[in-house]
């Protein structure tokens, strides 16, 4: 099921506003109150995805008629309910429901159906190549492995590119432990694209991703004018770089270069851009964890355990970034789609089981419904 | 790596290992990106969109069409013989190709993970400091010449060519720009940073090449510098090789095999070759963390030890002047610290610096069963024979199993009573699944002796007795014929070690085609079959010498030529 799990309470809580879950499309007004926020809805997206689907019984809302307005929360009132955490927000919050992700199916397109025609089998991990894309797989091997990627641009990034492209960072591509091997099931760990098979990276480390939006923390007014002025140098010379050698190269070498030359630009336009977000507190590190060194960062933000505490402080982020106005753009992905995770923070949680979340998905494991209610609160 | 978890095949045709999937089309011949059963890695299709066009189009000549970019560990090695400075930022990850990682298309991600390591490599002002060509007094004098001296020498050994009159320009604008309002070590950093972000720096091109139109090229001189020094070294030429180049005594085989000769007995081949048996044995992910058992005992530090210990142990053997390959396998060295002791079965190891010791070896040799390999091809808390058997028909015997179809039912667990194995077994048992599974489950079976992280046991992971006495089935000759040595009942893994190191018409002929597509980074074809073959012979001769083997890799047609675009 494509449904964002977007409103997490503590984003709420962060904002210290009441209530914003509406979970596909979302105007975050209420995130500009300390702006002079203009009469109209700001307009924002924030996709987030969380991996396994979910049990269908316990998303479901068994409303129809005059019910289907569910913004008192009795609908939501069944502590079974995946939505259930939410029930306090309910008179902000859409559920888009009998959604068919038909991508998602185990086998979505026939030789006599599709446009290569060929079949595309494989497992349902390939509708991450789908869900924003709206597009079949293309490329690979039409196996389990190497399924192809997405054959289009995204939604998000036709927002980025079409509507918001003036912003320091017309989109923010997030995640929590997005599995980094792309030799296996590549398709899986990626929701973003920039064009047919061009998918876009997730950044999973808070430390870095805090970095990027609002600068190493410390540094003098001369150290930031150095680094505006390297930047600028350096990636305008290096784009030049690119032009002089294109003359030199064939046609695929041109193109593939030229598609490096582009990021190389909008890089440099992206850093010249300055955007002042006042004093945003970093990410508190764990003790023992050394915040300078990049690859002791990565590490712990890849590990397991620390799963729950990545994604807190990538909430933290996205809502600093997206009330600052560096963004209005964010996909948000909670690992990716086959991810074999266990929970055990999760109050409740049968620790004793062997299963991960994905072997879960598949045994209807009663687990699931705390997990989706973690993921939903 | 291919993690196969829970899924078998019911591929109904069997299981050959030599055809792809029916339908396939990964481009305009399929060669170089690889079907399903021939391109243990994925295929180079996936690879960030390069698509179906890097393949070879005929012959055995390497197409390094479109151009390569850097693979990250020829980045970080060549950023280190550069400027002396060790890149730590994370790197946007590699897309892969014939199973070995490559730089394929860039993308905004790309792009910023450079940015970030330029920062950081310009950062060393230390290190910087000591490459410029000038006193203090000169570069007070005169900092402009000072900045051109710098620009001269380093410019064409990050660039592996010399410089044309724009791109020096262009170094030498970035400089006044930065050093107008900054100074003299801000515009050198602002020329490190360029250097670092130029296509000249982060692909591998071969301009001189390239220039001389569609078809077959010799190559030669600076073009053939970097193919020695980025297959032998995974990094960039020496200036010892820059000067060949430019003399123009890179040409002849008898010269680049001398060059070759020379670079083999230098330190940095080992970081080079480790680079291409780190992929081949797929220990380059090795869990983080593990659960249950060794939740807490497992942690980054002791995957961290796991990892030298492995790169020791593999150092130890295949670098020895003779029977590398064999050592390999069958060796009964490891070298461990006192936290990976009790996982090798060894006492009285103290101290967190490994040692080398002797493991018993009733219970493991070599490196298959090496805590890498166990803890990677597993679950968080378990065995897993069906990855592990998967691993070594694709990785040590060469006899890819095609992925796991679709529709395949998830692994309902191991029911009471039941042992791992037998859970399996019953699981597979369909006739659809037993055309590859009657080649997986018999060797992974043999792995049930080791646990999550790899330590010998004898009761399963439900605690029943470990039952390791296969047949294994299906194995052939690397001249295609069905009467490999390796089939047969066995009843260990040390058992199924021996019998590879024995077998050399497979697992030295598997070795040597790893390293073939590692160097071509393309699945070879018929035409490469005959060097791979030659290549093969030349390693058993020289008693399984590794550096004979490269040696006479660097004499190759695909080595020694390129095919430019149509």
């Amino acid at each position: 099921m494509p449904i964002s799990n977007f409103n997490r309470r503590r984003f709420l809580q962060g904002l210290g506003i009441s209530a914003a879950t509406i979970p596909f499309v979302i105007g975050l007004d209420s995130l500009y109150a300390k702006a002079d926020a203009p009469p109209d809805m700001k307009k924002r997206f924030l996709f987030m995805y969380t991996p396994n689907g979910g049990l269908y019984s316990h998303f479901r809302l068994r409303v129809h008629g005059p019910a289907m307005d569910i913004s008192d929360g009795t609908a939501l009132a069944d502590p079974n309910l995946v939505y259930h955490p939410l029930q306090a927000n309910a008179a902000n919050l859409m559920v888009l429901d009998r959604l068919s992700w038909v991508s998602a199916r185990q086998e979505y397109q026939t030789a006599a159906t599709a446009p290569d025609k060929t079949n595309h089998p494989g497992g349902h991990q390939k509708g991450m190549g789908s869900l924003l894309t709206g597009t079949t797989l293309q490329g690979g091997t039409n196996d389990f492995g190497n399924a192809g990627l997405g054959s289009g641009i995204s939604v998000d990034q036709v927002l980025a590119t079409k509507v918001f492209s003036s912003k320091k960072f017309p989109s923010l591509e997030v995640g929590v432990q997005v599995d980094e091997n792309l030799t296996d099931r590549y398709v899986d760990k990626r929701v973003s694209y920039d064009a047919p098979i061009k998918p876009r990276a997730p950044n999973c480390d808070p430390f870095a991703l805090f970095a990027s939006l609002f600068g190493t923390p410390g540094g003098t007014n001369n150290d930031k004018a150095l680094r505006t002025l390297l930047d600028g140098s350096v990636l305008d010379n290096a784009y030049k770089d690119f032009a002089r050698l294109q003359p030199k190269l064939s046609g695929a070498d041109q193109k593939l270069l030229q598609q490096h030359a582009d990021s190389v630009r909008r890089l440099e336009n992206q850093l010249s851009t300055v955007v002042d977000c006042g004093t945003v507190m970093p990410p508190t590190a764990q003790a023992g964890l050394d915040t300078s060194n990049a690859t002791a960062t990565h590490k712990w933000a890849m590990t397991p355990a620390n799963f729950p505490l990545v994604g807190a402080m990538m909430t933290d982020i996205i809502v600093e970034a997206m009330a600052c106005g560096l963004t209005n753009v964010v996909t948000f992905m909670w690992a990716n789609s086959e991810a074999n995770l266990g929970y055990p923070w999760i109050p409740g949680f049968d620790t004793t089981s062997t299963r991960g979340h994905h072997d879960m998905s598949h045994a209807r494991d009663p687990n699931l419904v705390l997990i989706d209610q973690w993921y939903a609160s | 790596m291919k993690s196969r978890y829970l899924w078998i095949s019911v591929f109904a045709l069997g299981c050959t290992g030599t055809i792809g999937w029916p339908g396939g089309s990964d481009g305009p011949n399929g060669a170089g990106s690889g079907s399903g059963a021939n391109n243990p890695g994925g295929g180079s299709t996936t690879g960030n969109g390069g698509g179906g066009s890097n393949g070879p189009v005929t012959g055995s000549e390497v197409m390094v069409e479109p151009s390569w970019r850097l693979t990250n560990a020829e980045y970080v090695n060549s950023v280190k013989d550069l400027l002396g400075v060790e890149i730590t930022s994370p790197l946007d990850p590699d897309a892969s190709a014939a199973g070995f990682s490559a730089g394929l298309v860039a993308g905004d991600s790309t792009v910023a993970a450079y940015h970030t390591a330029a920062m950081q490599a310009s950062a060393q002002t230390a290190a910087l400091t000591k490459l410029v060509p000038c006193d203090q007094a000169a570069i007070t004098a005169t900092p402009a010449d000072c900045a051109g001296k710098f620009i001269d020498a380093i410019g064409p050994k990050a660039f592996r060519r010399p410089l044309d009159a724009g791109t020096r320009a262009g170094l030498l604008d970035t400089y006044t720009k930065v050093s107008t309002k900054f100074g003299f070590n801000a515009g050198i950093q602002g020329v490190v940073e360029h250097l670092l972000q130029s296509p000249y720096f982060l692909y591998h091109l071969e301009l001189e090449e390239q220039a001389k139109g569609p078809g077959k090229v010799a190559v030669s001189g600076y073009s053939m510098a970097s193919r020695l020094s980025y297959l032998i070294w995974a990094s960039m030429p020496d200036d010892q090789l820059l000067q060949k180049a430019a003399a123009g005594t890179l040409s002849t085989t008898d010269q680049i095999q001398a060059e070759a000769a020379r670079m083999l007995v230098d330190p940095r081949a080992k970081v080079g070759l480790r680079n291409f048996y780190e992929q081949w044995l797929r220990v380059t992910d090795i869990p983080l963390a593990k659960t249950g058992k060794y939740a807490t005992s497992y942690d980054n530090q002791m995957q961290a030890d796991i990892k030298a210990s492995f790169d020791a142990q593999v150092d130890a053997a295949l670098w020895s002047p003779t029977n590398g390959l064999t050592t390999l396998l069958t060796g009964t060295q490891a070298f461990v610290n006192a936290s990976l002791a009790p996982i090798f079965g060894v006492t009285g190891v103290t101290g967190t610096a490994l040692q080398p010791v002797t493991v018993n070896a009733q219970q493991r040799v070599g490196i298959l069963a090496h805590p890498a390999i166990m803890a990677t091809f597993a679950t968080a808390n378990g065995s897993h024979p069906i990855r592990r058997g998967v691993f070594v028909w694709d990785q040590i015997v060469c006899q890819a199993l095609p992925d796991p179809p679709a529709n395949v039912p998830a692994f309902p667990g191991v029911p009471a009573n039941s042992s791992v194995r037998q859970a399996f077994e019953t699981f597979t048992s369909p006739n659809t699944c037993q055309g590859c599974h009657r080649r997986i489950n018999p060797v992974g079976f043999l792995f049930e002796n080791y646990d999550t992280v790899g330590a010998y046991r004898t009761t399963d992971d439900v605690n029943q007795p470990v039952n390791s006495s296969v047949t294994i089935v299906d194995a052939l000759t690397s001249s295609g014929d069905p009467d490999a040595q390796i089939n047969g009942p066995a009843n260990s893994a040390v058992e199924l070690a021996n019998r590879l190191a024995a077998d050399t018409s497979i697992s030295n002929h598997c070795m040597v085609t790893q390293l073939y597509r590692y160097a071509t980074r393309r699945i070879e074809n018929d035409a490469d079959g005959v060097t791979i073959d030659k290549l093969a012979g030349t390693y058993a001769q020289a008693s399984q010498d590794l550096t004979k083997l490269i040696g006479g890799l660097t004499q190759t047609p695909a080595f020694l030529n390129r095919l430019n675009e149509q």
